[in-house]
């Protein structure tokens, strides 16, 4: 068991310095893809921090892909969506303030609008949208990334992701024009 | 509608995603939680070791006294295989008595992830890089051993208390496997670099007989998975599986702690 315990430091090195460098790079981003599925912040400092864990673990097989990017994405995501399915985050998430918040009788942007500014709504819209629409739109606008790419990620058709996109855009205008604060 | 979404980014910088990053709290807690599992693999292993020796040898007591245990379920019996070349250190492999096992139902990832690996790693493989490296054999290893642990079905470890330990043995050999391509090279480059440098390949170190055996390790474990979750047990096998109670399972763990 040598080997494990005194791996050329070299090697260690190598893979620490490559965890840093991603999290660096991608930690910001996927807290914010992890954030806009759970809509909980704690949980997806932690759902982040397993992605983090799993790469250094799989060093060999990911420091070579060819879009990191995109796997770490998905990885992100799938890990997200794996939590939306437990029956843990339905009790811990769906309790939250912000659920509560959308899942009044009476969700009247107006209402939402009166409590936030103009910023903190819009995203709140984004982020109320059904789970297929709402990746759809961030990923798009937010990730800035290609119908091709995130048909790819989500390993989705590129009709369907088009159609999502459509059809999110349909209902985010719907709710902004509900709001007087909006013109057409 | 449009201008709304094509600001996206900055109204939702400035909106919900304002003033939260990953924070340095959680990279110090995915750091800490690497150090301490790089720090307590081991001796986590050999609890486990040690916990299943002891409850392997309580059940088999209870069940020789309360007369459920007739006879040994094992019926095995040694031959010999063909074996390819001087690589393979174990000619003897076990056949086991399919009957002997109670036929058990496994997720379809495990199978076909053991059916695709096994034939795999019976297989020269076609891989381009293993050409430019003139099929160099160690490399040939780090490259399958890549694959074993890359498209292991993690998902189903939790499900299984036999399968996380299977699990555990394939991590420490491919680990080692992958990490014996590092040191063969470190001398091109102290990082890692050489690694798939396959220009180089002249100048990589000879694959050491230590690294051969971990690779037939590995291909054994592959293979009784494959038949014991592909094949209800019935086939040959090599005995070094906790699925099937392999009695070589030992002797693979003796080596894996004496790898250096």
């Amino acid at each position: 068991m040598e080997f494990i315990t005194m791996k050329s430091e070299a090697y260690l090195d190598s893979k620490e310095i490559w965890l840093e460098k991603i999290m660096m790079e991608y930690g910001d981003r996927m807290i914010r893809i992890a954030y806009s599925y759970l809509k909980d912040w704690g949980t997806a400092q932690e759902t982040v921090q397993e992605v983090f864990i799993t790469c250094y673990n799989r060093y060999e097989q990911y420091y070579h892909a060819d879009n990191f990017k995109a796997l770490i994405y998905r990885i992100t995501i799938n890990r997200c969506k794996d939590l939306l399915r437990s029956a843990l985050i339905k009790k811990v998430i769906v309790g939250t303030d912000f659920f509560t918040l959308h899942k009044t009788k009476d969700p009247s942007p107006e209402n939402l609008f009166i409590q936030s500014d103009e910023n903190a709504f819009i995203t709140e819209m984004v982020l109320s949208l059904p789970v297929k629409y709402r990746e759809a739109i961030l990923l798009f606008y937010y990730e800035n990334l290609s119908i091709e790419e995130i048909s790819k990620m989500l390993k989705t058709n590129k009709n369907t992701i088009k159609s999502r996109l459509k059809r999110a855009r349909e209902l985010l205008r719907n709710i902004l024009e509900g709001s007087d604060q909006y013109e057409k | 509608m449009k201008n709304k979404l094509t600001d996206l980014p900055t109204i939702m910088e400035k909106g919900a995603f304002k003033g939260h990053s990953f924070t340095e709290e959680s990279k110090e807690i995915v750091r800490n939680r690497i150090k301490k599992r790089n720090r307590y693999l081991l001796p986590n292993l050999l609890t486990i070791a040690a916990a299943c020796g002891f409850l392997g040898l309580g059940t088999f007591y209870i069940l020789q006294q309360t007369g459920f245990l007739q006879a040994d379920p094992l019926n095995t019996s040694d031959f010999t295989h063909v074996s390819d070349g001087d690589k393979s250190l174990n000619d003897k492999v076990i056949e086991v008595d399919g009957e002997a096992f109670e036929p058990e139902v496994y997720d379809a990832k495990l199978g076909a992830w053991a059916s695709k690996m096994n034939s795999m790693l019976s297989e020269p493989m076609d891989d381009p890089k293993l050409k430019e490296a003139k099929n160099d054999e160690g490399f040939e290893y780090y490259l399958k051993a890549q694959e074993v642990y890359g498209e292991f079905p993690y998902q189903l470890i939790e499900a299984s208390n036999e399968l996380e330990k299977e699990h555990s043995n394939l991590f420490l050999l491919t680990s080692y496997i992958l990490h014996k391509q590092f040191t063969r090279t470190v001398h091109l480059g102290p990082n890692g670099e050489a690694k798939e440098s396959t220009e180089l390949v002249d100048q990589w170190a000879p694959t050491d007989e230590y690294t051969r055996q971990a690779f037939e390790y590995m291909k054994q474990i592959v293979n009784d998975i494959d038949v014991a979750v592909n094949h209800n047990g019935e086939g040959e096998m090599y005995g070094v599986t906790y699925l099937m109670n392999g009695e070589k399972v030992s002797e693979v763990e003796e080596f894996i702690n004496g790898m250096h």
